[in-house]
């Protein structure tokens, strides 16, 4: 009955060792190698995902430090800067209340000069004005003053022009 | 693209010599018409038959067929050794199909490096598939049932496509060859259920896995069903296959012959229309669907017998 089928038990048994053999052999050589690499490329992937992942929080941990530090740097950078600003107009008032100091001593100074060289220059003038008066009398009535009489009647007579014209 | 071309080009010229130059058409397909069959093709259908392996119906020449020509010295009378090897010719062409396989196979194994060659990236991609396929239906303890099923898978497509290589010969369109292969997952799929069920539990599956009272009465009815259907089960795999490959052979060589008949009238020999190219492409895609319903069949086979699925099913009927 089986012939009349076609069916032959040596080929079976054939085909079935051999095909065993096959899966055998090639479950060691082939399949669990291949099978092992790619798990293990697998895992490395997932390992290095996973890295990239951790790598990647750090990294947003990082940015969120460096942001918070950035805007310390920068609130600190500002204070100093507003220091620097009010130090820097306290030195420049500072140096404008000195110069302004300074330059009410020198005028001070120069009119204090003033006065007195106005001063100096008034005596000069009165007595050029009485020798030069003296001068005048001398040659008018022809003869020699005394020198100290005639000057003390000219200042006082200058003296009281200057009293007229005060008044 | 040049090189596909020019692949192409040899093919469908071997082909198209082939067609006509297979001398061993069978009579019954080429209709007694084989226009320039050698005096091989003279023998006669019957004794063919007997001796092809349990091949059955023509099948164009292939390398075992003219070895044993050979072998026979140009008689038509069969010697021992002809007449042996044309028996286990499915078995040769499994064996050739299975070196070729474990070459290539151990070959890339072997050299396996992290910056992968396109041979490498084939072969992974398929290991890869397979055993994410086998991990969809089984679960994550495909892995250690993946060399077997990894293994059938890739020997029935290698077989399936050898029928369609010039002076080659699928040995999957022999039933023989399908029956043992069946026979071998029979075998598994049950040492598989003994180890994960033991023997109650194993018992207690066939039996239709019962909980309740009215399904412990059906027993002695589902019982015989179930070990008749793991019996069932081997036997529609291999006449699935075989059916099918056959089938593709049988539809290639007839067109063949088709082929070779149309162009008889111009009398140049090894010449044949080669008409049956498109049966070709399609056997391609049926050895490559055939290999994977088998596979696929062979792996649910496997996972029912999983102690987990039980419990889902019988979750599942508990949940209806």
């Amino acid at each position: 009955m089986l012939e009349a089928l076609g069916i032959d038990l040596a080929q079976i048994l054939t085909t079935w060792a051999g095909f065993l053999i096959v899966v055998l052999i090639l479950r060691k050589t082939a399949w669990k190698p291949l099978l092992d690499f790619l798990d293990a490329r697998r895992e490395k992937i997932r390992k290095d995902y996973a890295d990239a992942e951790h790598a990647l929080s750090d990294a947003e941990a990082l940015k969120g430090d460096f942001a918070h530090k950035l805007a310390d740097i920068k609130a600190i950078e500002r204070e100093r800067v507003q220091e620097a600003v009010k130090r820097g107009e306290q030195f420049a008032d500072g140096i404008v209340a000195e110069a302004r100091a300074k330059a009410e001593v020198a005028l001070e100074k120069a009119k204090a000069d003033i006065d007195i060289e106005a001063e100096k220059a008034q005596i000069q003038l009165r007595a050029d004005v009485v020798d030069m008066t003296i001068a005048v009398a001398e040659k008018l009535i022809g003869e020699r003053l005394d020198d100290e009489k005639h000057r003390a009647l000219i200042r006082q007579y200058i003296e009281s022009l200057g009293r007229v014209s005060h008044a | 693209m040049r090189r596909s071309t020019t692949l192409l080009l040899v093919v469908a010229g071997l082909c198209l010599g082939v067609g006509a130059a297979w001398p061993e058409f069978s009579a019954a397909s080429a209709a007694g018409d084989a226009p320039h069959a050698a005096p091989a093709a003279a023998e006669e259908p019957g004794a063919e038959a007997a001796h092809d392996g349990g091949h059955g119906g023509g099948h164009p020449a292939t390398l075992v067929s003219i070895v044993a020509a050979l072998l026979r010295g140009g008689g038509h009378a069969d010697t021992k050794a002809s007449a042996g090897l044309m028996r286990f010719q499915a078995q040769v062409f499994a064996a050739i199909a299975s070196a070729l396989l474990i070459w290539l196979l151990s070959s890339v194994a072997r050299r396996r490096t992290e910056h992968p060659s396109r041979l490498q990236m084939a072969v992974e991609l398929v290991f890869d598939g397979l055993y994410n396929l086998f991990r969809s239906v089984i679960g994550p303890s495909a892995r250690r049932y993946t060399p077997y099923l990894g293994t059938l898978f890739l020997f029935i497509l290698f077989n399936n496509l050898m029928g369609l290589v010039p002076f080659m010969f699928a040995a999957t369109s022999v039933l023989n060859t399908t029956l043992a292969l069946a026979i071998c997952t029979f075998f598994y799929v049950q040492s598989i259920a003994l180890r994960e069920n033991g023997l109650l539990g194993y018992l207690h599956h066939l039996a239709g896995s019962p909980r309740s009272g009215l399904e412990w009465g059906f027993v002695p009815l589902m019982f015989p069903l179930h070990v008749l259907g793991e019996f069932i089960k081997p036997m529609s795999l291999s006449l699935r296959l075989y059916g099918n490959i056959f089938g593709e052979e049988t539809l290639t060589a007839t067109f063949i012959v088709l082929g070779a008949g149309l162009l008889a009238w111009c009398h140049v020999p090894w010449v044949g229309l080669p008409i049956q190219f498109p049966i070709m492409f399609l056997g391609m895609l049926t050895s490559t669907i055939q290999a994977l319903v088998f596979t696929l069949l062979s792996t649910v086979y496997i996972a029912l017998m999983l102690p987990h699925h039980d419990e889902g099913r019988g979750a599942a009927a508990h949940a209806h």
